[in-house]
């Protein structure tokens, strides 16, 4: 009874499969989506699927002709109707699970958010963490941006943005994050915003991220540059590392970011809240010299300080102008002043939100930003070296 | 007949906790509003103190007999003691049914969104009807091991996703007062059919049943209060939205070069699913045997599983028709006379034979 029980469930294996009797699609006829890029029209929607050529995966006698990408665009009233004709465009069965990136327009992230991410946000398609974008024009352009036949656009974008990230010059954000954040009473949100490189781009075509979008609730605010989302990471503490420049009148020194410690402090007022932002950044010396001195620099503990002191008026100059530009400005809270004080103090901020006063000028914020240089770099910056 | 095999506290601990994971995973936030992270953190508290009060009187009742409450009952009246049984049977039949429901819900939304999984249930069905015939102390050992595996893996899952949690992510609780918090405690409450296992627990547990289903009750409340929190804090109100929060959390983890996890642990959550199917059926099975005092045959099991996939279509099918509301309301329902109304209607006829004077063998004598 047993053996013949043992036999049955072997046989039945097979069939957990598809857990279907109807036959799985082979990988051939699938349909592999690697982008997605998602356009406002007249009449709905128009949807851009960037996929993997098939035809070229694997070929043996280098790239065909098509490259290792395709694009099509696909039209319909909803983004779900647009994307559910993909099979009857390209006889094949999407796979929306690589799919790497989804890129909105920017008229349809100012005029359609909503509708045209609801899609993402209900469907079980695509996965959460897929880093979500905004297009300087259209996001049919991104989408089908050629980065040479060899490479995968959706690809070579993330790994742009993560590049970014790293440098501090982007601010990538999966749909998740995005989505909580636009689905927040409190919160603003922000993605990074691409744009195709200009014919004159010296490697040629292809797209980069070229700052950031931010909103207000579903509506696009305004857009911070490469530069400016430097201090932005820093506000929304997800700063991993930067270098920037310190120049005064006679020295140029180059920092590399490697440890920040962001502290946001909710203090309590007798009829209201304040903000006290104490930012404390590490770094390491990664070049310096003397303008217009042709010899090397010798590095005493002075010009550390003054070095340190300069990195520290800066960053504090570039925060305050980039806090000032999002949340005074433009109320995009990106700091989440709001939510800190519902979190640390509810009673004083359902007391506050019923009187309406959680506006940006009701909740002022210090700020204190402290450089402090790790490292000096190498040995020719030792000032015995220069007998 | 031989003696009925049985297992300790803590292997009855992990059988608990095993087969109360499968809710815990697929947990779905209520769609009414009010409900939210931080009291889907604080609810957790209530939940365990309902349980732990629903729990005494199927331990009472346990306590009484050592052969829990069909030998309670046999104490009172045989014919109850044969009712009883039937309606054990049927209801851990049925909390088997709700299960699989559930988890048919999971795997044909999120696992095979394309496909049938009616056959996916009946062979989930049919293999927990075979590991149900090798007895307790078998099911025992392998939720042992399976509650390491997926205390490993709930683990994992939560390093996987720890440079993505923030605090901030939360809400306070009780923003909205504490309805929304004791209704949604009730309610999960409600779903826990496990608890009507303790009633027949001391009929196969040598170990302390109290001590282990205190501690069940706790080490669950806690993992739940923990799993809740990191929802929250890692989806915030993304994960609200959707269907199976905890499963949004495995596709966003990520440790080193180890990505997407979830099929993983949905293998995992397989197993727990198919588990806690074997171990009603199996308690189906004990129920009937001790009120009908007969073994039952290894073709019974089958029956058993057979009768879950028809009450599994039945459900499916009054779930359709009534949004949901039949299985929950059914739930409730097998929940309050399984783990409440039928232990002290047990204990109650228990006291009322004890006290009523026994009669006289020889009226005629006196």
């Amino acid at each position: 009874m047993k053996k013949l029980l043992s036999f049955f469930f072997a046989l039945s294996l097979p069939l957990l499969s598809g857990c279907s009797f109807r036959r799985p699609p082979e990988l051939s006829e699938r349909l592999i989506i690697e982008a997605i890029g998602v356009d406002k029209t007249e009449t709905g929607f128009a949807v851009t699927v960037q996929s993997l050529n098939d035809l070229a995966v694997g070929a043996d006698e280098g790239t065909p002709e098509g490259g290792v990408t395709k694009c099509c665009t696909l039209y319909g009233t909803t983004v779900a109707e647009a994307l559910a004709s993909v099979s009857e465009e390209t006889g094949l069965s999407p796979l929306y699970s690589q799919a790497r990136l989804l890129v909105l327009g920017y008229e349809t992230a100012r005029d359609a958010l909503p509708e045209a991410l609801d899609f993402f946000l209900r469907g079980q398609n695509t996965r959460a963490d897929i880093a979500v974008a905004v297009a300087a024009r259209s996001a049919a352009e991104i989408a089908a941006a050629d980065f040479g036949k060899d490479r995968v656009g959706a690809d070579v974008l993330t790994d742009m943005l993560e590049a970014g990230e790293e440098n501090g010059t982007a601010i990538g954000v999966p749909l998740y994050r995005f989505m909580d954040l636009l689905l927040s009473e409190t919160d603003a949100a922000y993605c990074p915003l691409l744009a195709v490189k200009e014919e004159t781009a010296s490697d040629g075509e292809g797209a980069e991220c070229i700052g950031t979008v931010l909103f207000d609730g579903t509506i696009i605010r305004t857009s911070l540059t490469k530069e400016e989302t430097f201090p932005l990471r820093i506000l929304t503490e997800q700063l991993n590392g930067a270098t920037f420049a310190v120049l005064s009148d006679h020295v140029a020194c180059t920092l590399r970011v490697t440890r920040k410690n962001t502290k946001i402090r909710v203090l309590k007022t007798p009829e209201n809240a304040r903000f006290c932002l104490q930012i404390d950044v590490k770094c390491d010396i990664t070049d310096l010299s003397f303008r217009g001195d042709p010899e090397f620099l010798p590095l005493d503990p002075d010009l550390v300080r003054a070095v340190s002191d300069a990195a520290s008026r800066l960053l504090t100059e570039r925060i305050s102008g980039t806090l000032g530009r999002c949340f005074y400005e433009n109320g995009c809270d990106v700091c989440r002043f709001r939510q800190r004080l519902r979190l640390r103090y509810p009673t004083l901020y359902r007391a506050l939100a019923a009187q309406g006063r959680l506006s940006p000028a009701d909740l002022p914020c210090e700020i204190e930003c402290r450089v402090s240089i790790r490292r000096t770099g190498k040995e020719v910056l030792r000032e015995g070296d220069r007998q | 007949m031989k003696p009925q095999e049985k297992i300790g506290g803590g292997q009855l601990f992990a059988l608990l906790f095993a087969s109360r994971a499968i809710g815990l995973f697929t947990f779905t936030v209520p769609q009414e509003t009010g409900f939210s992270a931080g009291d889907r953190v604080l609810f957790t508290v209530p939940f365990c103190l309902l349980c732990l009060l629903f729990a005494v009187p199927g331990l009472l009742v346990g306590s009484r007999h050592e052969n829990g409450i069909a030998g309670a009952a046999r104490a009172a009246s045989p014919l109850l003691a044969k009712g009883v049984g039937v309606f054990y049977a049927a209801a851990f039949l049925c909390a088997a049914a709700l299960g699989a429901l559930r988890f048919e819900l999971f795997v044909g939304t999120v696992l095979f969104p394309e496909s049938s999984t009616a056959v996916f249930t009946a062979l989930l069905l049919a293999a927990a009807a075979a590991a149900s015939l090798r007895g307790v102390q078998a099911l025992g050992r392998t939720a042992a091991v399976l509650l390491a595996l997926l205390a490993g893996s709930v683990l994992f899952l939560l390093i996987a996703t720890f440079d993505r949690f923030n605090g901030l992510n939360l809400t306070p609780p009780l923003e909205n007062g504490a309805g929304p918090v004791l209704k949604n405690a009730f309610r999960s409450a409600g779903r826990t059919t496990e608890l009507a296992a303790l009633t027949l627990a001391p009929a196969f547990t040598r170990g302390r049943v109290k001590k282990a289903a205190v501690g069940w009750l706790t080490a669950f409340s806690a993992a739940a209060a923990v799993i809740f929190c990191w929802i929250g804090g890692v989806t915030g109100r993304y994960g609200e939205q959707q269907m199976f929060p905890l499963y949004t959390l495995t596709e966003v983890a990520r440790f080193g070069v180890f990505e997407r996890m979830d099929a993983v642990l949905t293998g995992v959550w397989i197993l727990v699913a198919f588990l806690q199917a074997a171990f009603f059926l199996w308690l189906a099975a004990l129920a009937l045997k001790q009120s009908f005092d007969r073994k039952m045959p290894p073709a019974g099991a089958f029956a058993g599983a057979t009768a879950v996939l028809g009450l599994f279509f039945l459900f499916s099918a009054l779930a359709d028709r009534t949004d949901g509301e039949a299985t929950v309301y059914t739930s409730a329902a097998l929940f309050l006379l399984s783990s409440v109304v039928i232990p002290l209607t047990v204990l109650l006829a228990g006291k009322l034979t004890a006290s009523s004077p026994k009669p006289d063998a020889s009226p005629g004598r006196g």
